[in-house]
């Protein structure tokens, strides 16, 4: 048999597992909207730990993570120092906001903002926001999805069918289990990759040069040293400036813990101790990422010239001769990764896109439970189709938007900050807050050109949002004391 | 504030200028290399531990924590 063929198998034989593990524990959640969405408000600490920690390593992980350290060397060390202090906040928040979720019924970071700030315009402005950076990231995913399957199988296998095959099992049981099924594959892919991860960052650098230590130790005394200081070089090859990276960190380490999908998981933690845990564990996840760069980093002088940098894995794993049974293994690590990402997206996508958007246009006879719960699986659909558009039959950079992605959302952050800490902050304050700093993001995103001093957009975005927040809320009236005093004593 | 919650502040400050300019341009370089990783790769590694240790002690030190803690072993007994 072809050893293609095994890899294939392999993978087949790891998606119908997945499918099992996330259909199953859907059956135990009541039928309702905060099932679906919350989980009953019932995931341990197991559960939350790997939908938390899985849902962020997504295929860029696997891919890109690798890439950018072949490429650009230390510079790729800023996907582990903004996750350093970047989920501190959720261990403040995140208990605050599931005993409000609990208690007002909230299920969504826009639900729960809409109330504080007691504006309905709010709540449509970041579900807008919410879907605009969830779509080329869901789409990304596909894309990663289907390129490991086309790549093992030779080109067999193509573009379309794998990335609609890996999906169709996400969409299913997305659709059947709502965040349940998110929770419980994000489990098992979880630990799955980072078995595969700390395995071929040791092998492979063992294999290669004879050690870890002995491969950094080549690349100190080559004309590729440069790559070893920090802070590494930029897009462009050029030695990066402190600036761009100490600010592209800090907007990164803002925004992490106010992504919709992340902070939404508060509502379905089942005590304040699993909230505060999390967040106290999460950097043992973030660990996983040495081996994920060290698999770059040994292909600095081992395989020289690969383009694009972000192939360098799948590369790497084509020309080894490893056991066909570890290509497979490794490809459904590829496949976990995508997944585990691309499952949290679509079902945060959807909750938001109904509980945040549709709701506030919908004729109140379909608001009801059942009607609700049956729009989001609708629109589980409608997302999966539009990003696999984009993904395999569109060739609109979409992928492009991802870019602007972490300076939009660290403009959420300033807003939760203020809901539990600032009596004075008020809606009107918070609209255009939100406003001007996304605007100010995306102006200094397109024209970097105009930038008074070379740090990442979303610093630029951060100053006119808290600017505009303090400013319009001390010039304007304060919201009632009583839903304040709801908050600030949350 | 609490004299717990500013030094929780405090070395959380530290540690965040740890992973950018100033403090990691102080150990930006390749030499000593640390358990088989440049300084560059070992010190943010260092950085992240810190961060769990620091908020590992700040939830393992919290008072309402220790008091509900105490509050299901008084019902349990």
């Amino acid at each position: 048999m072809e050893s293609w063929i095994t890899v294939v198998i392999i993978c087949g034989i790891y998606l119908a597992i997945t499918l099992a593990m996330g259909i199953i524990p859907g059956l135990k959640v009541s039928d309702s909207v905060t099932g679906f969405v919350a989980g009953d408000r019932s995931m341990n600490l197991l559960i939350l730990y790997f939908v938390m920690g899985a849902s962020i390593f997504s295929s860029f992980a696997f891919l890109g993570g690798p890439g950018w350290a072949y490429s650009r060397g230390t510079a790729a060390l800023y996907i582990i120092a903004y996750g350093t202090t970047g989920m501190i906040p959720i261990y403040f928040f995140g208990p605050k906001v599931r005993r409000l979720g609990e208690k007002y019924g909230f299920v969504t970071q826009a639900e729960i903002l809409q109330d504080r700030f007691n504006s309905t315009s709010l709540s449509a402005l970041l579900a807008i926001l919410s879907i605009i950076v969830f779509i080329p990231y869901l789409t990304l995913q596909m894309k990663g999805a289907g390129y490991v399957l086309t790549t093992i199988s030779n080109g067999v296998i193509p573009q379309w069918l794998g990335a609609g095959i890996a999906y169709l099992v996400v969409l299913l049981y997305v659709y059947f289990s709502g965040v349940m099924g998110v929770g419980w594959t994000n489990t098992f892919q979880g630990i799955f990759m980072m078995v595969i991860a700390w395995f071929l960052g040791l092998y492979l650098p063992y294999k290669l040069f004879g050690g870890v230590g002995e491969m950094f130790t080549q690349i100190a005394q080559s004309d590729m040293s440069v790559m070893l200081q920090a802070p590494g070089l930029n897009a462009a090859g050029e030695p990066w400036s402190w600036w761009g990276y100490s600010s592209a960190v800090v907007v990164s380490a803002v925004g992490f813990s106010v992504w919709p999908h992340l902070f939404m998981r508060a509502f379905a933690a089942d005590s304040d101790r699993t909230m505060k845990l999390t967040a106290v564990l999460y950097p043992t996840f973030q660990l996983f990422l040495i081996p994920i760069l060290i698999i770059g980093f040994t292909a600095i002088l081992a395989y020289p010239g690969v383009t694009p940098a972000d192939t360098i894995l799948p590369h790497v794993l084509t020309q080894l001769d490893l056991p066909v049974i570890i290509i497979g293994l490794v490809c459904a690590g590829t496949l976990a990764a995508s997944m585990s990402s691309g499952d949290a997206i679509l079902h945060s996508a959807a909750s938001i896109g109904v509980r945040d958007g549709l709701d506030h246009i919908l004729p109140d006879r379909w608001k009801t439970d059942q009607k609700e719960r049956y729009l989001i699986r609708l629109l589980v659909i409608v997302i999966s189709l539009v990003a696999y558009y984009f993904a395999v039959i569109s060739d609109i950079p979409i992928v492009n938007l991802l870019l602007g992605s972490y300076g939009g959302v660290a403009q959420i952050f300033p807003l939760v900050f203020c809901m539990f800490y600032w009596k004075r902050a008020n809606g009107y304050g918070a609209v255009s807050g939100l406003l001007g700093g996304v605007a100010a993001t995306i102006f200094f995103l397109l024209y970097p050109e105009l930038r008074p001093f070379p740090l990442h957009e979303g610093i630029y975005g951060l100053i006119i949002n808290i600017s505009l927040l303090t400013g319009v809320s001390l010039l304007t009236e304060p919201e009632a004391q009583e839903r304040i005093e709801r908050y600030t004593n949350a | 504030m609490s004299r717990r919650k500013k030094i929780f502040l405090t070395l959380l400050f530290v540690i965040q200028l740890g992973v950018i300019w100033p403090v990691y341009a102080l150990f930006d370089g390749i030499y000593p290399i640390i358990l088989g990783l440049p300084l560059s790769f070992a010190w943010i590694v260092a950085m992240l531990l810190s961060a769990f240790f620091l908020l590992l002690w700040y939830y393992l030190s919290d008072p309402a924590h220790k008091e509900s803690q105490t509050k299901s072993e008084r019902v349990q007994s």
